[in-house]
């Protein structure tokens, strides 16, 4: 929760206080875990997403050009790391090397690093309607790819 | 591969994208779910999410300060009511605390120590703390006993009694005479347990639980340390704001015993 938490959050200010909410909701949602739909760090992943995004939105950000150009060269050449965080996680990376490099590459922006679309336009110097089109298309088809083998799956 | 997805359109698929990575109005949010499948939207948000977890590269611990507030924080949200951990030896009626078993299952990696150690706080509970503390001085091979001294504190009024610790069990009680009622709307006590076995022992002792006293007699404390306390060489009471104090100011500082 913390790792994840600290790298899609932009508040870091606030990162504690955002990881305590998120341990609350996790609890008060722990009925409804179903270990037949997700495995356990996707449905904690779910959550502390949820969390995070809620809580971006009620909060006005103004990231400065600066920071953007600080961090987009370590996003360019982010790979996805072998942790072990589940069935779901190693299917999404399996399924992220069949997709583009720019795909791959604007996904993990936007998804692990938690930019909008208008800050990774900004960041790469992509159209913005590229990078929607890249990260619609890429998602749309991870997702298919992950529906499929679930499908597969006995 | 599946066409599951393919009936989404271009503008559905963007509300979701925009759902499942900045988030939406509660407005254009009504708008993607009668667009859409709630079940597929959720296969949608399941798979930011596993992604999300493949790119997260190297895990970093949640820091220590952090880890003990929420620790602090989860008997109140994991369905444990919070009774005073406080009861008067001979006539105190203990209410076992409600816990939900789903709210503890073994799902949440995290959170499963911090349950674990609630249910065996609860099971501490569930029975008479005098006659629990009867049993672990009578069975514990490596039994520290202390009795309290009163500091000079205006607040700390004689208090009496004294200390049981075994660190093979984890287990403690704390048996206190005179000590005063207090309004835990205002103030809670704490107990503090310095173990010199770890870093910063002096200046971070380890907590052993917010208490409350409800009457002046003799009463008996389980002792709730939130993390190993390997060697026990000095107890201190301090009187802290509700819900107590991840490291105390030691404005008030009631009451000490040493092995």
């Amino acid at each position: 929760v913390w790792s994840l938490a600290k790298r899609l959050s932009r508040d870091t200010a606030a990162l504690e206080d955002a990881v305590q909410e998120i341990f609350i909701a996790i609890w008060k949602n722990a009925g409804r875990y179903d270990p037949a739909k997700a495995s356990e760090p996707t449905f904690i992943a779910m959550i502390a997403r949820r969390r995070i995004i809620d809580r971006q939105r009620r909060v006005a950000r103004s990231p400065t050009l600066e920071a953007l150009e600080d961090t987009s060269a370590g996003a360019e050449h982010a790979e996805f790391a072998e942790v072990d965080l589940g069935d779901e996680a190693r299917r999404a990376r399996a399924a992220m090397a069949l997709l583009s490099h720019d795909q791959r590459r604007l996904i993990l922006m936007s998804v692990v690093e938690g930019r909008t679309h208008q800050e990774i336009a900004t960041a790469t110097g992509i159209p913005l309607g590229t990078v929607k089109s890249h990260i619609r298309r890429g998602l749309d088809k991870t997702a298919q790819i992950l529906r499929s083998r679930e499908e597969e799956s006995p | 591969v599946s066409a599951h997805f393919a009936v989404w359109d271009e503008d559905t698929l963007d509300l979701a994208v925009l759902d499942v990575t900045v988030g939406l109005a509660s407005a254009e949010r009504e708008r993607l779910s009668k667009l859409v499948d709630a079940r597929d939207l959720e296969h949608f948000e399941r798979t930011v999410a596993a992604l999300s977890l493949a790119g997260l590269g190297a895990l970093e611990p949640l820091p220590e300060g952090l880890r003990n507030r929420i620790e602090a924080d989860a008997p109140r949200h994991m369905g444990i009511e919070h009774a005073p951990a406080v009861a008067p030896v001979a006539t105190r009626a203990v209410t076992r605390p409600k816990i939900s078993l789903l709210s503890i299952s073994g799902w949440l990696v995290a959170a499963a120590l911090l349950a674990v150690s609630l249910l065996e706080h609860s099971d501490d509970r569930a029975d008479d703390p005098g006659k629990r503390r009867d049993l672990l001085s009578t069975n514990a091979p490596d039994l520290v006993r202390a009795e309290w001294k009163s500091t000079s504190d205006p607040l700390a009024a004689n208090i009496s009694g004294d200390v049981l610790w075994s660190s093979r069990r984890q287990e403690g009680y704390m048996r206190f005479r005179s000590l005063a009622p207090n309004d835990r709307t205002q103030h809670e006590y704490q107990l503090w347990i310095f173990d010199p076995t770890r870093k910063e022992w002096d200046a971070k002792p380890v907590d052993g639980g917010v208490f409350d006293a409800a009457e002046n007699g003799e009463i008996v404390v389980p002792i709730h340390a939130k993390l190993e306390v390997r060697q026990a060489k000095m107890f201190a009471v301090t009187l802290e704001d509700p819900g107590g104090a991840v490291v105390s100011k030691r404005e008030h500082l009631l009451a000490t015993a040493s092995p």
